[in-house]
């Protein structure tokens, strides 16, 4: 009797056990939605801040090259810094800060976001560990997963050339990017939570947090930087 | 009794739960596109598309409709057209698109101003998402969106890559182009043959074909390094030395 009462409770036991983690998995799989779609950023980002609004955690040396090209960028000089205005690369997530509609294209397994800005582009591959480093290179070696409902973006990789934002906030080789990436309002905003992480440039990690809006309908329009500026690169 | 009933209550529920954790687990290895499934390895880091191979083992997705991959041309085609269609040194007709993969001319691809492209080829990174597909090619970054299902918008100004719609016809993609600069409307059919392995693009009587390459994860190609390939050419800045010194 007592076996078979002991029987009885690990059976219930691992049904509950096994429903509720079934349960969950199905949650989680019925819960991965459509990040697909034209997005534009709430509001345009020159200098990065912290989500607490705060100035982020520059080293000495970092903080003084920064301070230095803000200044020259709120007096409308950026060319001595900013190679975009060369038509280099934006670079991320940068480019994502900068106003310009995006879309992300969703795949079984590959995530492809379309910037406006010259065409530029990133691929993150859904999958465990960083196998392949290329570079480095403007945008960055990318993988990600999903974490519920969530998507999380992690790249490497990325050459210093790039900027963090129009302002000059520089960053090293070193760079390690987290990002976050979920819905709300019926998936017409998306939040993205970005963890800078450079040792050579910040004193500790912190993290950044944008919102941006879906546009219906809309289609990337086609952009070639050095018609715009017109500039003659060969 | 009661400890039967319990027993037998747990037997019964427990059975269809695990059978239930079970059955996603290999619906998704079965379904799952195969270039994700093994680990891309070996000497791989800082190299061209050339020096890498192919994980050994990896077979083509088996959905018809999903193109999500690398692919470059296949050899021996080299992107041209096959025998029966026209020699790829004839002159286009006019409005139509060449049939070889390559460029449109309606641009040079000078000064970094990219052109038009017709098709899958080398080397072109593929996302099949619900609404839309999207083509890129990695030199001068050089991206495609197809709109599936999807309709011609109204007010459409003429752009280089124009607006394609595609629709399924069968297992092949039959995309629409309009809003090309030449004023041209481009029909290209894509479909996957060879069991996935080759990815066939036709436009006007032409065909190129090209091999799926699922060891390739897309590379920068800037054009705008002026030439420099993979981004690492780039001009660095050393601001810390820079910062050192003033």
């Amino acid at each position: 009797v007592k076996f078979m009462h002991a029987l009885g409770v690990v059976g219930v036991c691992m049904a509950a056990t096994t429903f509720t983690t079934n349960c969950l998995a199905a949650e989680v799989k019925v819960a991965k939605p459509s990040f697909e779609g034209v997005w534009q950023i709430d509001h345009a980002v020159k200098t990065l801040k912290t989500a607490d609004g705060q100035v982020p955690p520059l080293n000495v040396a970092a903080k003084k090259l920064y301070v230095q090209r803000v200044a020259k960028f709120r007096a409308g000089d950026a060319k001595s810094f900013d190679n975009t205005l060369l038509c280099k690369p934006m670079g991320d997530p940068r480019t994502g800060y900068e106003g310009q509609p995006f879309d992300i294209v969703q795949g079984a397994d590959t995530i492809f976001v379309g910037y406006t800005w010259n065409r530029m582009v990133r691929f993150i591959y859904l999958k465990d560990t960083h196998s392949e480093l290329l570079g480095p290179t403007y945008y960055g070696t990318w993988i990600g997963k999903w974490d519920g409902a969530a998507l999380v973006f992690d790249g490497i990789g990325f050459n210093d050339s790039t900027l963090l934002d129009a302002a000059g906030m520089p960053h090293s080789d070193d760079l390690h990017v987290v990002q976050r990436l979920s819905l709300k309002g019926g998936g017409n905003t998306l939040t993205i939570q970005t963890t800078f992480d450079d040792p050579k440039t910040f004193t500790k990690s912190w993290t950044a947090k944008h919102t941006y809006r879906k546009l219906p309908g809309a289609v990337i329009q086609e952009d070639v930087c050095p018609l715009r500026l017109k500039l003659d690169i060969h | 009794m009661k400890h039967i009933a319990l027993a037998v209550l747990g037997a019964v529920l427990t059975m269809p739960c695990l059978a239930q954790v079970s059955r996603p687990i290999q619906k998704e290895l079965e379904t799952a596109p195969v270039q994700f499934r093994a680990e891309v390895t070996g000497d791989q880091s800082n190299a061209g598309f050339e020096r890498r191979t192919a994980p050994p083992g990896m077979k083509p997705g088996t959905d018809a409709h999903d193109f999500t991959g690398a692919y470059t041309t296949a050899e021996g085609t080299g992107g041209r057209p096959p025998p029966s269609a026209p020699p790829p040194s004839a002159p286009p007709p006019p409005s139509s698109a060449p049939a070889n993969g390559t460029s449109t001319g309606q641009t040079a691809n000078r000064g970094c101003v990219p052109d038009m492209y017709v098709g899958i080829a080398s080397p072109t990174h593929v996302v099949t998402g619900r609404d839309v597909m999207v083509l890129v090619r990695e030199e001068g970054h050089r991206v495609r969106r197809i709109y599936i299902n999807g309709t011609h918008p109204k007010d459409l100004q003429p752009s280089i890559y124009g607006h394609s719609i595609g629709r399924f016809d069968g297992d092949t993609l039959v995309v629409e182009t309009v809003g090309l600069k030449s004023g041209m409307t481009l029909v290209e059919r894509i479909r996957k043959v060879d069991g996935g392995r080759l990815v066939e693009t036709t436009a006007n009587g032409g065909a190129m074909l090209a091999n799926w390459r699922p060891d390739l994860n897309y590379v920068e190609d800037i054009c705008e390094d002026s030439g420099e390939l993979f981004g690492r050419q780039y001009k660095t800045k050393d601001w810390q030395k820079q910062d050192t010194a003033q």
